[in-house]
């Protein structure tokens, strides 16, 4: 498994850990160390933080003194865009767009479990060593 | 055989000494402090009722140099915030170290503490300490705790009509002297557990400060689509996890109970610490963990506010993000 070498934080590795391009391996590392350095898991919160404002700015309409120039203005939609907006109609009535999440009931009640921490441990945490049946 | 008592003494005298001067402490407090303070082994029981069935589960448990293990089907090892789950041949680091909520309100701001001299457990002398909800005067919880060392050696948690839901109670007690306790590696952490706090938890994610029975916000954690807030109200704990989208596949498993939360519908679990609901609301899965009764858990998801619709624009970019990750398969 590799890694953050003994000591290092994550550096360049976060931004790929981020955008999904480490290998298997190299993410359960760079988890791992995330898990245990402040540092690095501030500087995650930082850069998604970042990301989350970059995606919520509103869509600007550039001025039209630079748009004229350079953008000629369609004087009808584009057959292309047209087909565009039936795929994402089509994406948004069909539910093809629905994502299947991680949630998994059972490790979500382990999270619960372990994440009270301020709880006295034995009796918040023996129910956590007992794998979730769901009434099976 | 002295010595030990003395120890022993010594260490009681540690976690009574950490109360402040005069203040009777939180019951939870004093024994999650008597956990981490005092080496033990114990063999324990958890007993609780899945729809009407009684059931029960037999845990092995061992406390030294401030780490507790608690042995059974799928080990757990607790050290400061940390918590590690053993998974598939591996530890999993399920909740991170140095991670912890803020503040939880005053046990007796909801809670009526009552102490009494309480009954053996593990042939040991206990203090009887039962918690009665002040709204409605109902008993909810009742912990026996250790008078020579603060363990907590019974808990039992009551519904709304005070039948006991659930108990875990140590059967068999030992304090010998005990070897240190190894600190396990990790080989992965959860993915659910990979949090980092929420500045602000941005919508069309739910994020109310406060839900029904008296729980408060104590913790906002987010990590890219899954968003998990954390409630106490002073005794209990109850996660909001949402997530947009539809559950993994095979989730929610089967054998779930149908309940309606507001119009939706939703499913209802009993885990062997409390209880789930799920249900889905406006384009996101909600789930609902808590370990106190049902009656507290629904009500406290009947209490969430409807899901805000997402504006034109975002759902417009939000159908274009997903369709892009169909078509390319999430690369």
């Amino acid at each position: 498994m590799t890694g953050p070498a003994p000591g290092a934080h994550l550096g360049d590795l976060l931004s790929a850990l981020v955008d999904h391009e480490l290998d298997p391996s190299e993410d359960a590392a760079a988890r791992v160390h995330l898990a245990r350095c402040p540092a690095c898991t501030a500087e995650l919160a930082a850069t998604e933080q970042a990301r989350a404002l970059v995606r919520g700015l509103p869509a600007v309409e550039p001025p039209v003194p630079l748009t004229g120039p350079v953008v000629r203005r369609p004087r009808r939609a584009a057959p292309a865009m047209a087909a565009a907006a039936a795929v994402v109609a089509f994406v948004l009535l069909a539910g093809v767009g629905e994502e299947r999440s991680d949630l998994r009931v059972g490790r979500l009640v382990e999270v619960h479990a372990t994440s009270v921490v301020n709880a006295d441990p034995v009796s918040q945490l023996a129910p956590a060593a007992i794998p979730v049946s769901f009434g099976r | 055989m002295r010595r030990a008592a003395g120890a022993l003494a010594a260490v009681a005298g540690l976690v009574v000494a950490s109360s402040p001067a005069g203040a009777q402490k939180d019951p939870l407090d004093q024994a999650r402090d008597a956990a981490r303070l005092v080496p033990f082994s114990a063999r324990v029981s958890v007993r609780w009722l899945d729809r009407g069935r009684d059931r029960t589960a037999r845990l092995a448990v061992e406390a030294a140099n401030g780490l507790v293990r608690i042995d059974g089907p799928a080990p757990v090892v607790a050290g400061g915030s940390e918590r590690l789950v053993f998974h598939n041949q591996g530890w999993t680091l399920v909740w991170p170290g140095g991670l912890y909520p803020e503040a939880s309100p005053g046990v007796d701001r909801k809670y009526e503490v009552r102490r009494e001299p309480g009954p053996l457990v593990a042939e040991r002398a206990t203090t009887l300490v039962s918690l009665w909800r002040r709204a409605g005067g109902q008993l909810r919880e009742r912990l026996a705790i250790d008078q020579a060392t603060g363990l907590a050696l019974q808990r039992e948690i009551f519904d709304d009509r005070g039948r006991p839901v659930r108990v875990v109670r140590v059967d068999r007690l030992d304090l010998t002297a005990r070897p240190p306790l190894e600190h396990p590696e990790p080989q992965r952490v959860q993915q659910a557990g990979l949090l980092v706090r929420a500045a602000a938890v941005t919508p069309p994610y739910p994020a109310p400060l406060h839900l029904a029975g008296g729980y408060r916000r104590v913790g906002a954690y987010q990590r890219a689509r899954l968003v998990h807030l954390l409630y106490s109200d002073g005794l209990h704990g109850l996660s909001l996890f949402t997530g947009r989208g539809t559950l993994a596949n095979g989730d929610p498993p089967s054998g779930g109970q149908p309940v309606a939360v507001g119009r939706a519908r939703g499913v209802r679990f009993t885990w062997p610490g409390g209880e789930v609901v799920t249900w889905k609301a406006g384009g996101a899965v909600n789930t609902l963990v808590g370990d106190s009764s049902f009656d507290e858990v629904l009500a406290a998801a009947r209490s969430l506010p409807a899901p805000r619709p997402l504006p034109p624009l975002a759902l417009l970019r939000y159908a274009s993000r997903r369709l892009a990750e169909v078509v390319t398969g999430g690369r």
